[in-house]
């Protein structure tokens, strides 16, 4: 690791003292920390080269009816029509006009087949990449990124959730499960947005920045220490929290929404998620690695399906829209990867409460940027869109597509001492070739 | 001391169609009724039980009505009114009423205006405050002519529309619970109040708005109207909204709420159909039964309580007196189901005709 | 293969040793067959399930005293057998600096103080005696009243924490843990929710707090008395869990749908209508059911269901009247009633749920984990043990003490947690599991720490703060650790260490550096610091002599909100 100092004499001479002592030991962390100190502004860096990921998570699972795979006009359709986009003959639900007009730049897949058919068990697959091996946990494709792509050296956190909705049902008790896995905890998100706004960022004033910054570093020798002797997660989970608190302070107004600019605001559109989208950018733009921006369980329209989609598909489509224009603007879409789906898909067929349920056999989701070739729709379902019919695709697919996209090996095993072999991939799963660049 | 009529329905006849039907009406002579469905309009003939279908929407049916014994009028999620004549089996005209869905639609009782309302819920805030308005919501057009005579403004959705049956006014509502009522002549905004009591904001699920009113109906004087919908839920993809209806006053004093379902009387489901007949001393709803023991029920238009209860066993869409109030009809939809091994799906729309039975009770 | 019926005739402790022994010929048949070593494994583990099954005869047969010796000969027995079985590696026994930290926290939900730590330390260091002091102490009390209502009635804002108290629900909490009070009464007595005397008032307020919202209420019993979670069968028929039933949830809420909170001249009390509850519940796809009155398995209670037209008229009638103001009257069929005489009273579950619950609070997790979701998906990991504890616990009156006793006097219990190379299933109790100490344990123990007294001043702030109570992970947010670091509240705590007797001042005033960083570990740790740690923090003092009292807070809150202080270990 790098050694950055302020460069003021009086603190170096302090930390030298201090440090003779028995904290010899730790003086590597040391020296990081103290590094993290004393970055004065987070932007330098921010177009350091490497690739990142925007992570639209439509919790709940939207209909690929509404979307990206409409089948207007028949037993499945639903009232909605579909509309022609920029690539010949591929059409699109009329929900979304703005993306039918850069499909050029987007890929969709319209044959996913996964199995799980719960939003637990849904999203365990779907962000993690594969079902449950327990005791042992998956990473979530954030943590992968965040540590295969990530500077943790960088105060502005690596993996962000942006999530305003502090509920969700099974989202929520998702949520507060272990989302790095065996990568361990510094490689879980920094959770914020709405209702999670971040309170106590502001240093006390009943302390200098000295001290703040000494007692830390006794803190962390401590409970180093701990969390060494016990190989313990929650012990490494919780120093993992508090190594992470300088440099949030630091770059605190990054998660001040009130800062972003009017004008994008009001062209991200003005619901909490549009809102976070745009978040999400200006996180991507200083530093960060992946942002996931949720908003809740929204798009679990058992009921009234066709009245919520109304209003959600429509701010997706802007979303992604002004995302995918916006980073191609400013040369970072080759760079920036942008995913936009959900845990499953929903039934062709309407249930007596105006809605669709749970469907994992054949879904849809959509990509751009970063590695991922634009103007393709990968895979078919029938006229009904009940099965795939071509081009089947399942969550390894997926996951192997993703890291193939961003030039992480797909099938790296994991060094677990004493674990099971794990890769990050299992199974061979191939990816989806015509998808990437 | 007033001779209280108590209803007894009895089913007299029932009839399955191949998807939902979001509307259904009897003919003048009462031998067919014109059902608005999903995939278009058809015509069942009651004593057959023929079905013929006649037209199409660009999507679903929402609304229909009978001009006259031989014109329907349809309205769809295309945003088109159609004019149709039966008899002819030719269309007469279409008319291009909104950019987005005809939620409702309503004819007046002397058959010369049609009202019907659109718009489209999109997040105008960080809670997802439904944006305004980008076409009038509210729309008068003369029910002859075709010609639009008024475009009124509402906050969308505005998801049901009545008009009084002096035909002087004409009330529209919305996702929001927000009534306005406006003079049908004039376009003169007359009332406007909220009701939060329809609408829910998802908080465990989804930081969003979804419910509303779903059906609104004026009272035989034209001095109150009635609102259904179902109460708030906490968790909107549950759909266990109290099955509820609110009666408010019209009085000249402010708008003020005089009744709403009474404690006790209600499951849980969305009710999306009203029904009142000038003749008759109470009114239906209906929708869908989500908990409870039923999904449509004859309320006492005075006392406002409950006087017997139907479980259907599909979701109400739409309920009509007719013949005076000697019988009504309900008409809806099950789940389509899944597809069948042999294709296809099971014939999901139902209309069905009851004997009210109104009697005088035993004393 | 063998039999080992004769055990009964031998010697309890004559018993152990023998059992001991015989696992032990299990275990080197494992590892001395190894060159074989899938049949040596086979056969060493059917020895040892041979050895258990007999033992578990012995130990339930002569499981009769009170101080849970039976309790901990079974835990040892078959979390032992499980080690061959899972074959994992096993952590040594635990330190006595260790444990005496360890099990104040369990059982009196805070630190030892100096003198609690070293006291015993300097004294014959008998851990059982230890056991039986702490667990005769109010702290005992107060730290499981403390999880009983979590388990219960959920977290909540402080508002309804004062409720709590005000309506006497905290205290009969606290009645029920000091009388060691039998569990099926509580729960009856709770659901039943009229209660006989006074010291029972408190018993209303589980139903009262809900609100009249019976789903809340359906939603709550599951998990906290039967150790299910039913929410998803609201909709349909859980999806992967055959044996929930939306007829049960369904049935559930029917039990008490009729329950109305009432209150009158400060009296609260959950009356009960004679009529009325009868409802259909339709699922995703249209079609309904009626509400019976059922759950799980038993058998629907048979009430007679009127016709949809007609109208149920309620009448005096129907209704006995109570002289308590906190019954009111009383239908004569009381739903309630039914629920509790034939659903509640003997039901297998009970015992079951209580005592994974006991043992996921003392052993880190459940036998069946997560403990609240003792259904078909979640495989015990020590079935057999699990089916004897909860057999034992109901022979012996859901005796709280005994079962806690037991449980902590276990091999497994006092286990190091220092988690060897060889062992990664927690599942397997191989070490012991460390634990977040709850919102209130942290609360008191910090208070013991800067001020020398366990008391609840500051709870309200810590447990808004750290609301898990025996969490699935624990996963830190950077939220706490921001709490932690900037908030004024933790702060205040720290800065109010002033009083002569307070840690800060009293360190300052203590001798040499060394007793005053031996002391510092010795109250906060309850251990004493090695040579590094003590290098390291006398630096820091020495180079901050310009403020001691600033530089002693420094060190002070280093250590409160380190990783050691911060978990059970």
């Amino acid at each position: 690791m790098t050694k950055r100092g302020c460069g003021s004499p009086e603190h170096t001479l302090h930390r030298r003292l201090f440090l003779q002592g028995g904290m010899a030991a730790t003086a590597s962390s040391v020296a990081s920390f103290s590094g993290l100190f004393s970055i004065p502004a987070f932007a330098a860096n921010a177009k350091a080269s490497g690739k990142k990921v925007i992570l639209l998570w439509l919790c709940g699972a939207p209909s690929q009816f509404e979307t990206w795979d409409p089948k207007s006009g028949t037993e499945t359709g639903g009232p909605f029509r579909s509309i022609p986009t920029a690539l010949p003959g591929v059409h699109v639900s009329e929900l979304m006009p703005r993306c039918a007009t850069i499909m050029d730049k987007l890929a969709v897949i319209r044959s996913m087949k996964t199995g799980p058919s719960e939003h637990f068990q849904g999203i365990d697959a779907l962000t993690r990449g594969d079902t449950p091996r327990p005791p042992f946990t998956r990473p979530i494709l954030g943590s992968v990124i965040a540590e295969q792509l990530g500077d943790l050296d960088s105060p502005v956190p690596q993996f962000v959730l942006l999530d305003p909705c502090p509920e969700g049902n099974e989202f929520k008790s998702f949520k507060a499960g272990n989302w790095a896995g065996w990568l361990g905890a510094e490689y879980g998100p920094i959770r914020a947005g709405g209702d999670y706004s971040i309170p106590n960022l502001d240093k006390l004033e009943t302390i200098s920045d000295l001290d703040h910054e000494d007692r830390e570093t006794l803190r962390q020798f401590l409970s180093r220490k701990y969390e060494n002797d016990r190989r313990s997660e929650a012990a490494a989970s919780y120093n993992a929290a508090f190594n992470r608190v300088r440099g949030l302070m630091s770059c605190a107004p990054l998660f001040d929404l009130e800062q972003l600019p009017k004008a994008d605001r009001e062209r991200y559109g003005r619901g909490a998620f549009s809102q976070h989208a745009l978040q999400a950018r200006h996180l991507i733009e200083n530093g960060s690695t992946f942002v996931m921006v949720a908003n809740g369980m929204p798009w679990d329209n058992h009921v009234f399906q066709h009245e919520m989609h109304q209003m959600l598909v429509p701010e997706l489509d802007n979303v992604l829209y002004q995302l995918v224009t916006d980073l191609k603007d400013r040369d970072m879409l080759d760079d920036t990867l942008v995913i936009a789906m959900g845990e499953f898909g929903r039934t062709p067929w309407l249930n007596e409460a105006r809605g669709r349920d749970h469907y994992p056999n054949a879904w849809s989701l959509a990509m751009a940027g970063g590695g991922i070739r634009g103007g393709v729709v990968h895979g078919a379902t029938d006229s009904l869109g009940v099965e795939v019919v071509d081009g089947v695709a399942d969550h390894r697919n997926l996951f192997s597509t993703i890291f193939s996209a961003l030039g992480i090996d797909p099938h790296h095993e994991y060094e677990l001492p004493g674990l099971p072999t794990f890769h990050r991939v299992e199974g061979k799963a191939v990816a989806i070739k015509e998808l990437l660049v | 001391m007033v001779t209280m009529l108590t209803p007894k329905p009895k089913r007299i006849q029932e009839f399955k169609l191949p998807t939902g039907v979001l509307s259904a009406a009897l003919s003048e002579d009462q031998d067919c009724v014109a059902c608005a469905c999903i995939d278009g309009v058809y015509l069942l003939k009651l004593d057959s039980g023929e079905l013929k279908k006649l037209y199409q929407h660009g999507s679903y049916v929402s609304s229909i009505e009978w001009l006259s014994s031989e014109v329907i009028v349809s309205a769809g999620y295309d945003g088109d009114l159609c004019w149709f004549d039966v008899t002819k089996q030719e269309e007469i005209r279409r008319v291009h009423a909104h950019q987005f869905w005809s939620w409702d639609m309503a004819l007046s009782s002397d058959r010369k205006r049609i009202a019907t309302v659109t718009g489209q819920y999109i997040a105008g805030g960080y809670k997802y405050e439904p944006q305004s308005e980008r076409e009038p919501s509210l729309c008068i057009l003369d029910a002859i002519s075709g010609k639009k005579l008024h475009e009124l403004p509402h906050v969308p959705s505005v998801q049901a529309v009545a008009i009084s049956p002096d035909n002087r006014l004409v009330s529209a509502a919305n996702l929001m619970g927000e009534v306005r009522v406006y003079e049908l002549g004039s376009g003169e905004l007359v009332k406007q109040w909220t009701t939060s009591d329809f609408t829910s904001w998802g908080i465990i699920k989804s930081h969003s708005y979804l419910g509303g009113v779903f059906s609104m109906r004026f009272t035989p004087e034209s001095d109150a109207v009635l609102l259904a919908g179902m109460g708030p839920m906490r968790d909107p993809m549950a759909g266990n909204g109290k099955q509820l209806w609110q009666k408010w006053s019209l009085s000249p004093e402010s708008p003020e709420l005089l009744d709403q379902t009474h404690e006790g009387q209600a499951g849980e489901g969305l009710m999306e159909a009203l029904a009142v007949e000038a003749s008759l001393p109470f009114f239906v709803m209906g929708g869908r039964l989500r908990g409870g023991d039923w999904n449509a029920a004859f309320f006492d238009l005075a006392s406002g309580d409950r006087l017997t209860t139907l479980k259907t066993g599909y979701r109400i869409t739409d309920a009509r007196f007719h013949r005076g109030g000697d019988h009504f009809l309900l008409a809806g939809a099950t789940s389509q189901g899944g597809l069948k091994k042999q294709g296809g799906f099971r014939d999901y729309g139902r209309v069905e005709l009851y004997e009210t039975v109104a009697e005088e009770p035993k004393e | 293969m063998m039999s080992f019926g004769f055990t009964r005739l031998i010697q309890r402790s004559a018993l152990r040793d023998y059992l001991e022994f015989m696992l032990l010929v299990a275990f080197v048949l494992w590892v001395t067959l190894s060159v074989d070593a899938v049949d040596a494994q086979e056969v060493a583990q059917e020895v040892a399930q041979d050895v258990a099954q007999d033992a578990a005869q012995a130990i339930l047969a002569d499981s009769t005293g009170s101080a849970g010796q039976e309790v901990t000969d079974a835990v040892n027995l078959w979390v032992k057998q499980g080690y061959l079985n899972y074959e994992t590696a096993v952590a040594t026994r635990c330190s006595d600096e260790a444990f005496v930290r360890r099990i104040h926290l369990d059982l009196i939900g805070r630190t030892p103080t100096p003198t609690e730590s070293l006291d015993w330390m300097q004294s014959d260091r008998d851990r059982d005696k230890l056991i039986d002091s702490l667990i005769s102490q109010e702290g005992f009390v107060q730290n499981f009243a403390d999880f009983y209502d979590s388990l219960l009635m959920g977290r909540t804002a402080e508002g309804t924490y004062e409720q709590r108290k005000q309506h006497q629900w905290r205290a009969y909490l606290e009645g029920m843990v000091r009388e060691n009070r039998p569990w099926t009464e509580v729960v009856e007595e709770i659901l039943l929710a009229r209660p006989l005397s006074e010291e029972q008032k408190g018993a209303v307020w589980f139903l009262y707090e809900r609100n009249n919202d019976h789903q809340k209420i359906a939603e709550s019993i599951a998990p906290a008395i039967f150790g299910l979670r039913i929410e998803c069968a609201q909709c349909h028929d859980h999806m992967m869990v055959d044996e929930i039933k939306q007829s049960h949830y369904w049935g559930l809420v029917a039990f008490f749908n009729r329950s109305k909170n009432e209150k009158s001249e400060g009296v609260l009390r959950v009356s009960e209508s004679a009529v009325g509850g009868f409802s259909e519940f339709a699922d995703i796809e249209g079609s309904s059911t009626p509400n019976y009155l059922t759950f799980l398995d038993t058998e629907v209670v048979p009430e007679e269901r009127p016709e949809k037209s007609d109208k149920q008229e309620d009448s005096d009638g129907l209704y006995l009247t109570s002289e308590r103001p906190q019954v009111g009257r009383v239908p004569k069929f009381s739903r309630r009633e039914k629920f509790v005489q034939e659903v509640l009273r003997d039901h297998p579950r009970l015992a079951l749920a209580f005592t994974n619950r006991i043992w996921a609070i003392l052993m880190g997790r459940g036998i069946v984990h997560p403990f609240d979701e003792m259904d078909s998906m979640h495989e015990p990991s020590h079935p057999e043990l699990l089916d004897w504890l909860s057999k034992d616990t109901k022979a012996h009156q859901f005796d709280l003490r005994r079962l806690v006793r037991g449980l902590v006097r276990s091999e497994a219990y006092q286990k190091s947690s220092v988690r060897p190379k060889g062992a990664e299933d927690p599942a397997t109790f191989a070490w012991y599991i460390e634990r977040p100490l709850t919102g209130e344990q942290l609360a008191r123990s910090t208070m013991q720490v800067l001020h020398g007294r366990g008391d609840a001043e500051a709870v309200g702030i810590f447990r808004q703060q750290f609301p898990e109570v025996l969490p699935r992970d624990y996963v830190t947010t950077v939220k706490k650790a921001l709490f932690l670091t900037n908030s004024d509240d933790f702060d205040r705590l720290i800065q109010s260490s002033t009083a002569p007797d307070d840690l800060v001042p009293r360190l300052i005033s203590s001798g040499s550096r060394k007793d005053q960083i031996d002391q510092l570990f010795q109250t906060v740790f309850a251990r004493t610091p090695d040579a590094g740690e003590r290098e390291a923090i006398g630096d820091y003092l020495d180079n901050r002599r310009d403020d001691p009292t600033q530089a002693m807070q420094q060190v002070v809150w280093s250590m409160l909100t380190s990783a050691e202080f911060r978990f059970n270990h």
